[in-house]
């Protein structure tokens, strides 16, 4: 492989550059202003990032795919007995493995002079992974798009005025305040009324119940507090006016990430062989985490089976 | 019916006792007596069904869940790392642990109990039903790497005792207990002498499993409050301090999980998820307490986090408290123990 391509596709390199972001976050934070996060510097370091995620899952996806869907049935003797937990047993009916392996999905291979079985679950885990990675670029995607189509703007709409807004006719009609006993404010809320092609929608915005209109979205941002505390008149609503064709994508992508981070994580795959051969069953498996458990539940199956418990030194 | 009296029973009770507990394990520290560890796990455990009934308590009267001013989320954070202590010593035997975990949460509590305690009702920014999703998530991740962090600090005090392993054959399987017990350990590391159960490897799973169980949470717990400051303030990311913080704390992990598929693995993951526990640290207090203290001495970025207000400077002295306890450990964890000097170990525990 190009020796380049070779150090791009590769964890360490990954790792090297996510230190290297963190590095470059944690001076942002002690910076007066965000700029940091805008820049060129920190759009590269993100870029390249995209590009060692897609890299690395396009060279590992096919193998994963194949270790997956192809797996090797027809194994030797030395295969199975060389198996984390594994086990001899005397000639017995392959369908009695079967039943001490419910939620298993088999695959029966039937030679001349011996016969296969093969039982895995929780194969979709070893797709986890990749399923993170798609749904970090997707994220990363909307993210992009919302910054490069997306804008963000306070509009102030003074009291009883229309305005338009963005391609939107606005009217603040009225402004109120709820307080608690103690006079801490309770929530503000501003009546509006937008205005489409004389068709008349009456809304409220208050602070964490934003109007949203064909896409564009109004966030209460800032009043005339010096108005309402004079006489409870404020002049004027400032609002926060938001348009983010980005957005739903990112909500995609973010939905998606810790969805695989649970199949990677929280979903063992546990895959045992069974090979029957002269007068005798052998019987290996091996899981990509939780050890213990499927340790425990192959002894237990051994046991239910008639054999005697494998000591396990290898 | 005063409320408030039943909820400062209930958490005195609990400083109490995690105090009591604190200082029983670094008797058995000291002694190696049998019978302290018990004891002092028991204290734990007596202490946190306490607080659970001062944060039902004050739930209750406060309108809002326990975990909004400083005294509530900085209390509230002890009780979730009380509780992970608790937890994972269900199935294991754990307790040791104690010697770390207790006196966290005490200090924890400790400054808690110095903070003004009436409850402030909720501003409309935190009236959403994300308050109860957003929080209980984080706080739940970040006891996970509290986890990872002990589990990591003693594998690093660990791996410098253990001075000759006989070649194992084959180090696939961890459930190998003849690899285990053909690790001696140096007569002269006496003072680490309950930790000895331990092995490399069990420390490292422990470290991993935690960070296993964390990190999706630590994932949803950004999400959610990237949901939430979106229908709040109309941005679901605007590189605030503390939501930088979060994601800077993920960024560590993400190393650490991937350093794991690497053979950087055995090399560096003990240091990453203790340099993950100091990230946590900085998002839970040095964001709420040392930007602002810095903020009103020098001039710097401001959080829209700032809803527990308190008292930045006691909040630095303890960020710098808890950061310079790590930092020692840390150092005290690369020192040769005391004793013969040993020979390089033959093959590394870990190494496959």
């Amino acid at each position: 492989m190009n020796p380049l391509l070779k150090i791009v596709t590769s964890v360490k390199f990954a790792i090297t550059l996510i230190a290297v972001i963190i590095s470059v976050a944690i001076v942002g934070t002690f910076l007066p202003s965000a700029f940091i996060y805008s820049s060129p510097i920190f759009f590269s370091l993100i870029g390249l990032l995209a590009v060692s995620i897609i890299s690395c899952s396009s060279l590992r996806l096919v193998p994963t795919w194949r270790s997956v869907m192809e797996p090797s049935i027809e194994v030797s003797d030395d295969f199975v007995t060389q198996l984390p937990c594994n086990s001899t047993l005397k000639a017995i009916d392959l369908d009695e493995v079967k039943k001490q392996l419910r939620g298993y999905k088999f695959i029966e291979l039937n030679k001349v002079d011996s016969s296969y079985l093969f039982a895995q679950k929780g194969q979709i885990s070893r797709f986890g992974a990749h399923f993170t990675h798609i749904g970090v670029l997707i994220l990363l995607l909307g993210a992009a798009i919302g910054g490069a189509y997306g804008y963000s703007k306070i509009a102030v709409l003074p009291m009883q005025q229309l305005v338009t807004v963005s391609g939107v006719d606005i009217k603040l009609n009225s402004f109120e305040v709820s307080y608690y006993d103690n006079g801490v404010p309770r929530d503000y809320k501003a009546h509006v009324t937008i205005n489409d092609n004389n068709v008349l929608h009456n809304d409220s915005i208050a602070v964490n119940k934003p109007l949203t209109y064909k896409g564009t979205s109004f966030f209460l941002d800032s009043f005339d507090a010096e108005g309402f505390f004079r006489d409870g008149k404020p002049s004027w609503v400032a609002l926060k006016v938001r348009s983010d064709p980005g957005e739903p994508i990112v909500w995609i992508g973010a939905a998606a990430t810790p969805i695989g981070l649970i199949m990677s994580f929280y979903i063992p795959h546990r895959r045992i062989w069974v090979k029957k051969s002269g007068g005798s069953v052998l019987l290996g498996g091996k899981t990509n985490k939780n050890r213990l458990n499927f340790s425990r539940e192959f002894e237990q199956m051994i046991t239910n089976l008639g054999g005697t418990l494998p000591t396990n030194d290898t | 019916m005063n409320l408030v009296n039943y909820e400062m029973f209930g958490f005195e009770i609990a400083v109490g006792a995690y105090l009591l507990c604190s200082l029983l394990f670094v008797f058995y520290f000291i002694t190696k007596k049998k019978g302290l560890e018990g004891m002092a796990f028991t204290l734990a455990a007596f202490g946190f069904a306490f607080q659970t009934y001062a944060l039902g308590i004050r739930w209750l009267y406060a309108g809002h869940p326990p975990w909004i001013n400083t005294y509530e989320i900085t209390s509230f954070f002890a009780w979730v790392i009380v509780g992970a202590y608790l937890i994972i010593n269900v199935k294991f035997n754990y307790k040791v642990f104690g010697l770390i975990v207790a006196p966290f949460a005490f200090i924890l509590m400790g400054f808690a109990s110095l903070q003004p305690k009436n409850p402030e009702p909720l501003v409309p920014a935190l009236q959403s039903v994300w308050l109860l999703i957003h929080v209980p998530i984080m706080m739940l991740a970040y006891c996970g790497f509290v986890i990872s962090f002990v589990a990591s600090i003693l594998y690093l005090f660990r791996e410098k005792e253990i001075i000759s392993i006989d070649t194992p054959d084959s180090l696939r399987s961890f459930n190998n207990k003849a690899i285990e017990r053909r690790a001696t350990i140096s007569d002269s590391a006496e003072t680490l002498k309950i930790f000895s159960r331990f092995t490399l490897a069990q420390l490292d799973d422990l470290s991993y499993k935690a960070v296993a169980f964390a990190f999706p949470l630590l994932t949803i717990g950004i999400i959610t409050g990237a949901i939430w400051a979106d229908r709040a303030w109309g941005s679901y990311w605007s590189w605030d301090p503390k939501e930088t913080w979060s994601l800077i704390t993920w960024l560590v992990f993400l190393i650490y999980l991937h350093a794991r598929t690497s053979d950087w693995k055995t090399k560096i993951s003990a240091y990453i998820s203790v340099f993950g526990f100091l990230s946590v640290i900085f998002t839970f207090l040095g964001v709420g307490y040392v930007l602002p203290f810095l903020e009103n001495h020098f001039e710097l970025s401001t959080s829209l986090h700032e809803y527990a207000g308190g008292d930045y400077t006691a909040g630095t002295i303890l960020f710098i408290g808890v950061v310079s306890a790590v930092l020692t450990l840390l150092i005290l964890s690369r020192l040769r123990p005391p004793g013969p000097k040993m020979p390089k170990p033959i093959k590394h525990i870990l190494e496959t």
